[in-house]
């Protein structure tokens, strides 16, 4: 988009901002309520709703936990308040002029009795506040992620592939697929702050243990001017702060790992959030199987919070992962050959909130994130070293203007420094990169009616590279409330992203930035969305979506042909500091279809999620440059996810709903269906030499592409279960489980290839190389 | 609650089924167009010969050596100096066309256009390519550098590496080293090599020519670099016996096939188009090269 353009939807922007400010209605003649909102721990809950029952009045805690709703009628008032994964509570309050008390709402975790009869309560209050929410969002709680069964353990990333607009390439890979974006095109966030690769074990698993989540938001777009850096989603990820009355804990123990996470209270002014998980595959099996090679990985997270006052609150987290892999050709033979692999990420952040006033509110924060890999393979004469350090300071602060009008506006500042050093047989890579990117935000929430909200934003970035960049980004959302049991949503947006990556099968992929040779990306997002509340207990969530990507950059398989050095050492030897040739520029384009129905609550939760989608890419000399499927590119995908409390099960058909018990069975179910990937596929065979002199064998037989991705693997199937039976007893929790991966063995072909096979003639042999056979484990989580 | 029960029941028996079984690939839709294949290179200092034209053969269908032969093609090489037109000959000795008069050796520097007009599956069929000769120059500091031991070491015990040392030529692209095994044979193969121990002797003989041949390859020697040394690694080494190392100094077509043909499929199974500088109806590869030949053995 030219400047030009983008100064008009500026000034455009401008314009409607204004007139919101100058158009706001009067304050009304109720008076206004504040509080806080607790779990029984006594930590805050930011993103809790509350609403006024029998009205639209409403409101959403901030990250302190803090809440404020204008305009409550006076008199005897019920307050009912919801946050995902805690029983709803109802308050009955007595509303007053100029009432200036705090209200503190302490919630209880939902964990056994998840009783339908706190429906009927509910009824107004979900669809309240599914309004609320931002269009394309997923909450999820610690509860919902742990509930679904998976490969050997609960993964984060891989119960958000149940999701509609969220896929993956394959079983070895949890990387995140949304809306026909690439993993790179994703920002991940731990407590606030940017994780480069958020991936153990080659991909297989994602870094963040799912015992030290408190709850997981996913924006698969049209997300808000807060934030900026990437195309196509945001997954939020906020740990745990520690329990602020009891020291409590929870261990968790599978084939291949353990894990183990504590939450204690810091005197009377705080609490810390402690996890630690490490595989154990490199102690034991490792040590008998010759073919296992010597592998770990761990990763640790703490968080701290410290009152200091009740307007002040400061939190500190670190997070630290490490997967190493030194792997013996042959371990039975002394001297092997090896090479050792380690990778992993550090991050460390303050964040300090304030309350100003019950009107504003503001937060800061400093951090830390860091990534590393180190790849050894001295008989090659092979090192590499990735290091990619990013300090970014930060603050956000709101601003309720009104009853109907709140302001946010913030900044952000990011020192981002890269390198990456290769020593290579005959050549050397010495990339460094140092980038600064200032952004700043400003957006309103504007309310004109009851049933209707309206959010404009506007995002500035300023990347500094060898080149510099500069973009305005408008946001848009629209909220309607269609009845009391229907939203529709409409939002728009254009977003700005400054990294690419080099994807690398099996290795960590390399982050490079917009450079002089490969200029930033940017996205358009157009999104329409339905929801509906059927019956007392489903949720219905209908979502059209439009995505033009422009300037993205893929990886150049041929680079070997294309790279040119930048200069050339004492040796005659080059060296290689430039991304030059390294991408091939391109467009694209995604659509689709999204339909999630929901069912939160009763002894049977789950979701069915369906997705229709489109996504076409063009690559600058790939293919005369027409437009192609992507390999992320699924059709169709179905799943269905169930997690059935067997206990209440029974009792709620056998007319004793409600009873409580100390034992519980569970069962839990994943089913997936993924129309398959496209892929490539040989169109013809020919017969060349690769070197002159090398004689004439089966070998010498090349295979050449035909059109790029027109043809498709088979359709993606795998049903995944798991049963656990908990028991209560004097404070503690035992809950040893099942889980069946791929519990019908189904032979998911991962990809093909072709073996040339001497019988009259040389023929095409199809090998297919297939994903994950059924893989059951066992696992038990302790819990005191 | 029976109803309900049963309903779930049924549910996920469906479920399970549908989890079951495996998919196929129907890879007879493969898009396929006829297509020349040229298999040349010309070598400074020396006549034009062992041009191999064929066709290419759809996926499905099974490649005969002695059918695809394009033996009827029409194949020209032009001296793009003076635009002098050679019309080579087919040998049907060595199934390749070649250059019988004695007024074309190929010069260092020049540039030369392989033109092919040949008719397959009924469709008249053109297709040219041009390439330029590196500079003369390359040369082997030894033309034979000894025997040495197996992974043999140093005075502190880091292994050795198999050193090449050259004088580069000129303009040239790459380097690349072909490393064939002379005595390669399922009797001198190293079964205790450092890699993985392997005792099936069948399955040996079956992967000879795979083991027997490898290569190395330097990009982007620096201008004016006088003398160079390669060091080979033990990975290309599989067998007790003689080797001979051909250094090709190649140009831009022979390197760009050679890196990217080889290595059209990628980690994930998907596949990608090769660089290949052919023009018009054809595929394959027009390269030049200057070479010279090293040999060593390697003994247990």
């Amino acid at each position: 988009m030219n400047v030009i353009l983008k100064s008009e939807i500026f000034i455009i922007i401008l314009v409607i901002v204004t007139a919101q400010i100058s158009i706001f209605p009067q304050k009304g003649i109720g008076s206004t309520i504040n509080g806080y909102i607790y779990n029984l721990q006594g930590e805050v809950l930011s993103d809790a709703d509350i609403h006024i029952e029998g009205s639209h009045k409403g409101a959403k805690t901030n990250l302190m936990g803090f809440f404020t709703i204008w305009d409550v009628p006076l008199g005897e008032q019920i307050l009912q308040v919801s946050f995902v994964g805690y029983k709803n509570q109802s308050h009955l309050i007595n509303v007053k002029k100029a009432d200036n008390a705090i209200i503190k709402i302490f919630l209880e975790e939902d964990i056994v009795e998840k009783q339908e009869v706190v429906i009927k309560d509910d009824s107004v209050l979900t669809i309240e506040k599914m309004f609320m929410e931002p269009v394309s969002t997923i909450i999820l709680n610690a509860d919902q992620i742990n509930n679904i069964p998976q490969l050997v353990s609960s993964d984060l990333f891989r119960t958000l592939q149940t999701m509609p607009g969220v896929q993956s390439l394959s079983d070895f890979s949890s990387s995140l697929y949304v809306r026909g974006g690439t993993p790179d095109q994703n920002l991940y966030l731990l407590d606030g702050i940017e994780v480069y690769n958020p991936e153990h074990a080659f991909g297989l698993f994602s870094i963040f243990n799912t015992s030290e989540i408190q709850n997981v938001e996913l924006s698969k777009g049209g997300f808000g001017a807060e934030y900026g850096g990437r195309l196509s989603s945001v997954l939020n990820v906020t740990n745990y702060e520690g329990d602020r009355n009891n020291f409590k804990g929870e261990i968790n123990i599978n084939l291949i790992s353990a894990a183990a996470t504590i939450q204690a209270p810091l005197g009377s002014f705080g609490s810390f959030s402690g996890s630690f998980r490490r595989t154990f595959i490199d102690q034991t099996f490792a040590k008998v199987v010759n073919e296992i090679p010597d592998y770990y990985f761990y990763d640790g997270n703490f968080k701290a919070y410290f009152d200091l006052g009740e307007k002040d609150k400061l939190t500190f987290s670190f997070f630290d992962d490490k997967d190493r892999l030194n792997y013996v050709f042959d371990k039975k033979m002394a001297n092997s050959v090896s090479f050792l692999y380690d990778w992993g990420n550090t991050t460390a952040g303050l964040n300090w909130i304030k309350v100003f006033s019950p009107d504003i509110d503001a937060s800061f924060g400093a951090s830390v994130s860091s990534f590393r890999s180190n790849f050894n393979f001295p008989d090659a004469d092979f090192l590499e070293i990735n290091k990619i350090l990013d300090y970014t300071l930060k603050g956000n602060v709101e601003y309720c203007l009104n009853y109907n009008l709140k302001l946010k506006f913030g900044f952000e500042n990011k020192i981002l420094s890269g390198s990456l050093n290769e020593i290579l047989p005959g050549s050397l890579v010495d990339i460094f990169m140092y980038r600064n990117q200032y952004s700043g935000f400003l957006s309103s929430s504007y309310n004109p009616l009851e049933s209707l909200g309206i959010e404009l934003g506007l995002r500035y970035d300023f990347f500094r590279s060898d080149k510099n960049y500069q973009n305005l980004d408008p946001r848009f959302t629209i909220r309607y409330r269609l009845s009391e049991l229907s939203n529709l949503k409409f939002s728009a947006g254009i977003y700005h992203q400054y990294l690419n990556q080099i994807p690398r099968l099996f290795l960590t992929s390399i982050w490079t930035s917009a450079d002089q040779y490969s200029q930033g990306s940017f996205a358009n997002h157009f999104i329409i969305g339905y929801q509906r509340k059927i019956d007392p207990i489903y949720l219905l969530d209908i979502e059209l979506y439009y995505k033009r990507y422009f300037d993205i950059y893929s990886f150049n398989q041929n680079y070997l042909a294309d790279i040119v050095p930048d200069y050339y050492n004492g040796n005659g030897e080059p060296v290689f500091t430039s991304t030059k040739n390294l991408y091939l520029r391109g467009d694209s384009k995604a659509m689709g279809m999204e339909f999630l129905l929901r069912k939160d609550l009763g002894a049977l939760t789950g979701w069915i999620g369906y997705s229709y989608s489109f996504t076409r890419t063009e690559t600058d000399g790939t293919d005369h440059n027409l437009y192609y499927s992507p390999r992320q590119d699924r059709t169709h995908t179905l799943n269905f996810t169930t997690n059935l409390n067997i206990n209440d099960f029974i009792n709620e058909f056998s007319g004793k709903s409600g009873l409580v018990s100390n034992s519980k069975w569970s069962f839990g179910m994943n089913f997936i269906y993924a129309s398959g990937q496209p892929v490539t596929i040989p169109g013809y065979t020919y017969f060349i030499n690769p070197l002159p002199d090398w004689d004439n064998s089966k070998y010498n037989v090349n295979l050449y592409p035909s059109s790029i991705n027109s043809a498709r693997l088979p359709a993606y199937i795998r049903m995944d279960v798991s049963v656990s039976w908990e028991k209560k007893y004097d404070g503690w929790t035992l809950a040893p489980y099942l889980q069946i991966f791929n519990v019908g063995n189904r032979k998911n072909t991962w990809f093909i290839s072709y073996d040339s096979k001497i019988a009259t003639g040389i023929v095409q042999d199809i090998v297919y190389h297939n994903m994950m056979p059924i893989v059951p484990s066992l696992g038990i989580n302790i819990k005191f | 609650m029976k109803k309900y029960s049963y309903l779930l029941v049924l549910i996920n028996t469906l479920l399970y089924l549908s989890g079951c079984g495996e998919g196929h690939v129907d890879i007879t839709d493969a898009s396929y167009s006829p297509k020349i294949v040229i298999n040349a290179y010309i070598f400074g200092g020396q006549k034009v010969k062992d041009i191999k034209i064929t066709r290419n053969i759809p996926l499905t269908q099974s490649i005969d050596t002695s059918t695809i032969i394009l033996q009827n093609a029409l194949v020209k090489i032009i001296d793009l100096g003076n635009n002098k037109v050679y019309t080579l000959t087919y040998n049907p000795i060595n199934y390749s066309f070649e250059y019988t008069g004695n007024d074309l050796i190929i010069d260092y520097g020049k540039s030369y256009k392989i033109d092919v007009q040949a008719i397959i599956d009924g469709q008249d069929l053109h297709a040219s390519s041009t390439t330029v000769v590196p500079l003369s120059g390359l040369k082997a500091d030894k033309p034979d550098l000894g025997s040495m031991t197996y992974r043999e070491t140093n005075a502190n015990g880091d292994v050795n590496k198999i050193n090449i040392s050259f004088k580069p030529s000129g303009n040239s692209s790459a380097t690349i080293f072909s490393i064939v095994a002379l005595d390669a044979s399922v009797g001198s193969f190293i079964y205790n090599n450092y890699y993985y121990s392997e005792t099936d002797t069948q399955k040996i003989a079956h992967a000879l020519d795979r083991y027997k041949q490898n290569y190395a390859f330097q990009i982007n020697i620096a201008p004016g670099t006088q003398d160079f040394t390669m060091a080979l690694d033990w990975f290309t080494i599989w067998f007790y016996g003689r080797y001979r190392v051909i250094i090709y100094a190649a140009d831009k077509n022979f390197y760009d096939y050679f890196i990217t043909a080889q290595n059209v499929m990628e980690l994930d199974g998907n596949f990608h188009e090769p660089q290949m500088h052919i023009d018009g109806d054809g595929i394959g590869v027009f390269g030049s090269a200057v070479t010279d030949t090293v040999y060593f053995s390697v003994k247990q």
